[in-house]
């Protein structure tokens, strides 16, 4: 393997990792904001409580996956630097002004609301909170723009000279409304809200084939089946916001996929196959999602889709269950069609990809690639495997937005904590609730 | 803003990444020994630096942009001249935060002293990791990396002791800061023993820090006269070290000098290398045209930030109480 491949293969396997995760990030971003301005908004006290929780759960989701999120980011930004070096060199002056916005302005601001939301939970005025999580989603989405921007002047270089072979901006605005930067962007959002859909309306749709529909003391009284379970209340909220934000994700994906073949046509070599393939399966899958999210939603009022013929019913639920990973192969599928379709170029007609790698050795690369890869998949299978353990868990004992003393003591009826450090038990519950009770 | 505005935001960001990262960084490892075989205890401890985490290792992100907008060829040369340093330093700071994020997910206590090992450890080789950079960056931006190149024995030394020391450095600081950190926010009970923690670690830094300085006066000797700065830099926050470690051991622990001594230490090595590598870096920096086209973006953003920056801690750094948000 040469220091090229080793390299290429190393950005693709951890923007690949890294683009999984952002998915949810932007999907389900949304939805907690919505679900949270609900809850602040709500005036009945159990409809308040039954958003609280909703927010909760999906806010402890939309954290595990942001955790690794910002980890492989933070690989991703120093990729550029470590294998590719060319590309600074030739079009760092173009290149990093957008990703410098997107470090100072976008992101920083991101994980400082994020960090506010988080840990202002029981601090912050229930107004404030929510503001504070808008203004993660929002510079999560201008995160992803400015990164747009970035990868579309690589796809369609524009607004820029070439002075001494190096690039310069010329017309800061024509690199901003590249439509392989805005149209591109929106497409993208389109595919981070059908997976952040896919994955509200799998675990609902798993939770509501197991739940019955009623409360079971309601069933043993005999009463009419008016009454549900908080939980299933839930799943039912997470169902209908998931059915709406997929089928208006798909549109969008798919109105904004068909959009940007206006400036892919201009690339003038034949693509290699996979991006073909790609092209067909993206349709595809836009075009189904689409049309069933809208029969779907036309099953919602009067929850007839929650009242259908059991046996139906449990098929549905367990087949939307079963599909949650196809909006994100589909993405991967999609990502690796536009930077495959790109080759052999780094900057479209500027900069081939072998003269922007760096002189480091084959050796130094391929062990850079191990280590990198194999750290970066192992964590994203592990905190998969936790955020499926968390969604299985449900409602129950969710640590995000409850009280320190609660959240401290959550080991204890599951796995016995064993010797209490020598501490008295007075003194055990001063350090418990931090000397004071909510 | 020219070349110098950039250099001194840049070195403003890694100070301010030094300075709240290194409280996680410092405080994590303390979680098995302050928080004992407890998992309520040892979440306590974690409880005291979390809200650094989210609102640190931004400031790190940011430097990089800055630098790879404003100094790409000073990228280049570092990222070139210390690959595996930088894949290390990748490592651990992934490693440090999916250990924090993810140890209290699952109630298993396996899961969870486990995770706390492999965080403690990452916690460890981030610092190091940043200041054996560090470290590579006195050598490739001052005068001794080209002499090493040429065969000088004395450069060479230099070139292979530095990056150690920085590294050992950095390590030391954020022990100190993080366990301050730690004692200030803690129950009393906890912040006890954080202090003790906090009262061996300073004679070592101070060590590492007058041991560093000699390094500087080393480079500054063999040709690079700015380094001259980063010695007194290092010897005199040394000496706010041992003054320290004098209050701690006399029981006098609110003074200034006790509070300072970890932030201090904390920025030491950001500001002894902007010290060292500052004129050559200078002198890498990109064209005028892109650092002006880029100054207003950059300086609003970077005012948007301190303004909720400076908001959140207000909100968020107090001491532990029943409205702490327990997350970690």
């Amino acid at each position: 393997m040469t220091a090229v491949d080793a390299a290429r293969l190393q950005f693709a396997l951890l923007a690949g990792t890294h683009f999984l995760f952002v998915l949810v990030t932007l999907g389900l971003g949304p939805v907690v904001a919505i679900l949270q301005t609900r809850w602040a908004t709500a005036r009945d006290a159990g409809r308040a409580a039954t958003l609280e929780t909703a927010t909760r759960f999906w806010g402890q989701l939309y954290l595990v996956n942001y955790a690794l999120g910002i980890a492989a980011g933070i690989v991703m930004e120093l990729q550029l630097g470590l294998n590719f070096p060319g590309l600074l060199d030739v079009a760092g002056g173009v290149f990093g002004a957008p990703l410098v916005i997107e470090t100072m302005a976008a992101f920083f601001l991101e994980s400082t609301f994020l960090g506010l939301w988080v840990f202002g939970w029981h601090v912050l005025p229930r107004w404030a909170h929510t503001a504070a999580f808008w203004a993660v989603v929002v510079t999560g989405y201008l995160s992803a723009f400015t990164v747009m921007v970035a990868n579309g002047f690589l796809r369609n270089p524009v607004g820029y000279e070439m002075v001494d072979g190096v690039a310069r901006v010329t017309d800061a605005a024509a690199l901003i409304t590249n439509p392989a930067a805005l149209v591109s962007a929106l497409h993208v959002v389109g595919a981070c809200l059908m997976a952040g859909a896919f994955l509200l309306v799998g675990v609902s749709a798993w939770h509501l084939r197991r739940a019955p529909s009623r409360l079971p003391g309601v069933v043993a009284a005999g009463l009419p089946g008016a009454v549900m379970s908080p939980e299933n209340d839930v799943w039912r909220r997470s169902m209908r916001i998931g059915l709406a934000a997929g089928t208006v994700g798909a549109f969008v994906a798919t109105g904004a996929g068909y959009a940007q073949f206006a400036y892919l046509q201009d690339v003038p070599h034949g693509d290699p196959p996979v991006v073909g393939i790609a092209y067909v399966v993206m349709q595809g899958v836009g075009l189904l999602a689409f049309v069933v999210g809208c029969v779907l939603l036309l099953l919602l009022p009067g929850n007839v889709l929650f009242r259908l013929w059991r046996p139906l019913r449990t098929a549905l639920y367990g087949t939307l269950t079963v599909l949650l990973p196809v909006p994100f192969l589909t993405a991967l599928l999609g990502w690796a069609a536009r930077e495959i379709g790109r080759q052999p170029w780094a900057i479209a007609g500027v900069l081939r990809t072998e003269d922007a790698v760096s002189d480091a050795s084959a050796t130094a690369v391929i062990t850079s690639l191990v280590v990198l890869v194999g750290v970066m998949l192992t964590l994203a299978v592990v905190d998969w495997s936790v955020m499926a353990r968390l969604a299985r868990r449900g409602t129950t004992r969710l640590a995000l937005g409850a009280a320190p003393a609660h959240v401290l003591r959550d080991g204890d009826d599951e796995a016995s904590t064993g010797s209490t450090g020598g501490a008295t038990p007075a003194d055990q519950d001063q350090i418990l609730t931090f000397g004071g009770t909510r | 803003m020219n070349a110098l505005g950039w250099a001194l935001l840049l070195a403003a960001l890694l100070a301010g990444w030094a300075v709240l990262d290194g409280a996680v960084q410092g405080g994590v490892p303390l979680v098995r020994a302050v928080g004992g075989t407890d998992d309520a205890r040892r979440r306590t401890v974690l409880a005291t630096v979390a809200p650094f985490l989210l609102l640190g290792e931004v400031w790190l992100v940011a430097a990089a942009g800055v630098l790879l907008a404003a100094f790409g060829h000073v990228e280049g040369t570092l990222w070139a001249a210390g690959y595996l340093v930088v894949v290390a330093l990748l490592v651990a700071w992934v490693v440090r935060d999916a250990a924090l994020w993810l140890r209290s997910r699952l109630p298993s206590p396996r899961w969870r002293r486990g995770w706390d090992v492999v965080g403690q450890a990452a916690s460890l080789a981030l610092p190091a990791a940043f200041g054996a950079l560090a470290g590579v960056a006195w050598v490739r931006f001052s005068v001794v990396g080209p002499q090493a190149d040429a065969g000088s024995g004395v450069a060479q030394a230099l070139a292979l002791g530095l990056p150690v020391l920085t590294a050992g450095l950095a390590v030391a600081a954020a022990r100190v800061h993080g366990g301050l950190v730690v004692a200030a926010r803690a129950p009393e009970a906890l912040a006890h023993e954080a202090r003790r923690r906090v009262r061996r670690a300073l004679v070592p830094a101070a060590a590492l820090a007058g041991l560093a300085a000699l390094g500087a006066l080393a480079v500054a000797a063999l040709g690079t006269a700015s380094a001259l700065v980063a010695a007194v830099l290092l010897v005199a926050v040394a000496g706010v070290a041992l003054a320290a470690r004098f209050d701690l051991d006399r029981g006098t622990r609110r003074t200034g000098v006790v509070r300072s001594s970890g932030p201090l230490l904390a920025v030491a090595p950001v500001v002894a290398t902007a010290a060292v590598v500052g004129p050559a870096v200078l002198a890498l920096a990109a064209p005028a045209a892109v650092l002006h086209a880029l100054t207003w973006p950059v300086l609003g953003a970077f005012a948007a930030v301190l303004a909720a920056q400076a908001v959140s801690w207000r909100v968020l750094v107090r001491p532990l109480g029943p409205r702490t948000a327990v997350f970690l």
